[in-house]
């Protein structure tokens, strides 16, 4: 079980931005924790996440480090902001070290629009969206499908939006794995959780997902934003954060109480049960790989009928074709999800079982899961802020890859509880305060809105400039709200 | 027979401790607490009505089990809820409720946050002089 009164390590540092929490500090530990944070990030870090991090440097198998990104707070089982790599023939598998919300990520698409030509039309704009994307509790989406069609999503992921109409096939390629997790299989998913997320494609869901209309501020790489649409700085850019809603939700509900009942029979033991697991080539641990891939196929193609939503809602209010709007896709990136790749592990190359909960995929360039012009450039990184502070794209680099098994932070990082953020915040003041800094926002819930106010997570621009420091990513543009849709 | 929220325990979830002089009665805290971060109960009208049936090998899965059961219908059923009822057999670790609720309707309902996941997080079920629960819902 993860301590809250966790005492604070004896930390090495081994630089201004990269912090070890050495094994001795807690019993069972098989590698050191290693913190990507500033001196200030470190301090003002919650305690149990130095708990949490333990226990994962002790799960079996583990290699090098259980990894932290800047944006880091306690989770469930896993920090969220947790990177941990694991041996695929000796070491586990753990739903806890994705979440619950399998493919949580993150799609920015840009527009040519200016920020001039959609402030007069922005309550417009918001309010058809918040029409059409249906978020907050028990919303259902408008693709109408069967458990068969529903198997066709599992396996092909946002393919089969594009090829029933909903996106180009353009999109796919600016797709994390393009869009299509290739070992998902449906035979390892449960009837109820095919029945809980069947009428769910197309939706946001609530907590931190949000659909937001932003503007790029601020251009730190020229030439690196141009090759990825986007060349000023009042062009208008949308974003997207949301995941697999109820099925992915279920599919972690369910392989947690069935590793939790096998765990013994593999003499697996953990300090947390949220931190459950099979080893990774065990029956159970394949099956749950395979039904993770259902669920994250799932979060690709949801995204990507939001997506369809979103280009025709601006199509309708600004009277042209989402071409003629060149609504095309920046990039989409999941940041709950476990994936075996290569990685230099003591200085050789070898495959290993990547969990990141709250971290992205950072790849530099000439990684050959980046296709076309990726490859040279590096992998693009969508990091979303909170709705009062704005958000980044930045770029993988060869350092994520030397340093942190390709991967990055995915967010700011919250510092306050949400029951805290109800209590400090009103939610329909926030809203009217936001309006008068010239963002509108629109929500279900009011108290969801409080809980997400700005005040409640760390400064973005500082956990961003870490990342930067630590040479783990690379700034490319600074984005800005203008409208939001929570859930 | 009381919950509260617990503001220190989770950072990006929500937290509550249930309590209750019995069984039944701090399964019925838990699940109101439950069904409050979805909804405002009492903005909720009673129109549709489920029951519950649930059987486990320990007092910490029946509690588990239910309160997954209700998140499960919040998503296949589009459903928040107005009131739970809830009968435990303390002896045979059996359950029966009935739960009353509508579809979602966001411009008469007060809605809360959509809960994604019941948690192992500090989950845990005690026996004090009665019962007490804790339990974090993945938000």
């Amino acid at each position: 079980m993860a301590n809250r009164d966790a005492p604070i390590p004896e930390f090495q540092k081994q630089s201004d931005f990269v912090w070890d929490i050495p094994t001795a500090y807690k019993k069972g530990m098989l590698v050191p924790g290693r913190m990507f944070a500033s001196k200030q990030l470190l301090q003002d870090m919650d305690r149990t996440v130095y708990d949490q991090l333990a226990n994962v440097a002790s799960l079996r198998g583990i290699q090098q480090h259980a990894l932290c990104m800047p944006d880091a707070h306690s989770g469930y089982g896993f920090p969220i902001g947790g990177v941990a790599a694991f041996d695929p023939e000796e070491g586990i598998i753990s739903p806890g070290g994705i979440g619950f919300d399998i493919n949580c990520g993150m799609r920015l698409v840009t527009t040519n629009l200016t920020y001039k030509e959609v402030k007069p039309r922005l309550k417009q704009l918001v309010d058809l969206l918040f029409q059409r994307v249906p978020a907050g509790v028990g919303c259902k989406g408008f693709v109408k499908l069967d458990k068969k069609l529903f198997q066709q999503i599992m396996t092909q992921g946002a393919g089969w939006c594009v090829d029933n109409g909903f996106g180009w096939h353009e999109d796919l390629a600016a797709i994390e794995d393009n869009g299509c997790i290739k070992q998902a299989d449906p035979a390892f998913v449960s009837d109820k959780a095919m029945t809980r997320g069947m009428d769910q494609l197309g939706t946001l869901g609530s907590g931190n997902h949000y659909l937001e209309i932003q503007y790029a501020g601020e251009i730190f790489d020229q030439a690196v934003a141009k090759k990825l649409g986007i060349i000023s700085e009042d062009q208008i850019c949308v974003m997207v954060h949301c995941g697999s809603r109820g099925f992915g939700h279920q599919i972690g509900t369910d392989y947690l109480k069935i590793f939790l009942d096998k765990m013994a029979s593999y003499k697996l033991n953990v300090l947390d049960p949220e931190l459950a697991c099979a080893p990774f080539q065990s029956k159970e641990g394949q099956q749950y790989y395979s039904a993770m891939a259902c669920a994250a196929n799932m979060a690709f193609a949801n995204r990507q009928v939001i997506l369809h939503r979103i280009r025709e809602c601006f199509s309708e209010t600004f009277g042209k074709s989402p071409e003629k709007l060149e609504m095309n896709m920046v990039y989409d990136v999941a940041h709950n999800i476990a994936k075996l790749e290569k990685h230099t592990v003591d200085g050789k190359m070898k495959e290993v079982v990547v969990h990141r909960k709250g971290a992205t995929r950072a790849f530099g360039p000439g990684r050959k899961e980046l296709t076309g012009k990726f490859n040279k450039m590096g992998q693009p990184v969508i990091i979303g802020g909170s709705m009062e502070t704005g958000s980044y794209l930045l770029l993988g680099t060869e350092g994520a890859l030397e340093q942190t098994f390709g991967s990055t932070a995915h967010g700011s990082g919250r510092t306050m509880s949400r029951t805290q953020a109800k209590r400090d915040f009103n939610g329909e003041q926030l809203q009217k305060d936001m309006e008068k800094r010239g963002i509108y926002v629109r929500t279900t819930s009011y108290s969801g809105l409080a809980e997400e106010a700005g005040k409640a997570y760390k400064p973005i621009s500082v956990v961003v400039d870490t990342l930067e420091r630590a040479g783990i990513s690379k700034k490319i543009v600074g984005l800005k709200p203008l409208g939001n849709i929570k859930g | 027979m009381s919950y509260k929220f617990l503001s220190d325990v989770a950072i990006a979830d929500t937290a509550f401790e249930a309590t209750g002089k019995t069984l039944t009665e701090l399964f019925q805290s838990a699940a109101v607490a439950l069904i409050t971060t979805l909804a405002d109960p009492k903005t909720v009208k009673p129109a549709l009505a489920k029951v519950i049936e649930l059987k486990a090998e320990t007092v910490d899965k029946l509690l588990f089990n239910f309160l997954e059961e209700l998140v499960y219908l919040k998503d296949t059923d589009a459903m928040v809820f107005s009131k739970v009822t809830v009968t435990v057999d303390e002896q045979k670790l059996t359950l029966l409720a009935t739960v009353k609720g509508d579809t979602v309707k966001p411009a008469e309902q007060k809605l809360g946050q959509d809960i994604k996941a019941v948690t192992m997080h500090y989950f845990r079920v005690e026996k004090t002089n009665g019962w007490k629960a804790q339990v974090v819902l993945d938000i």
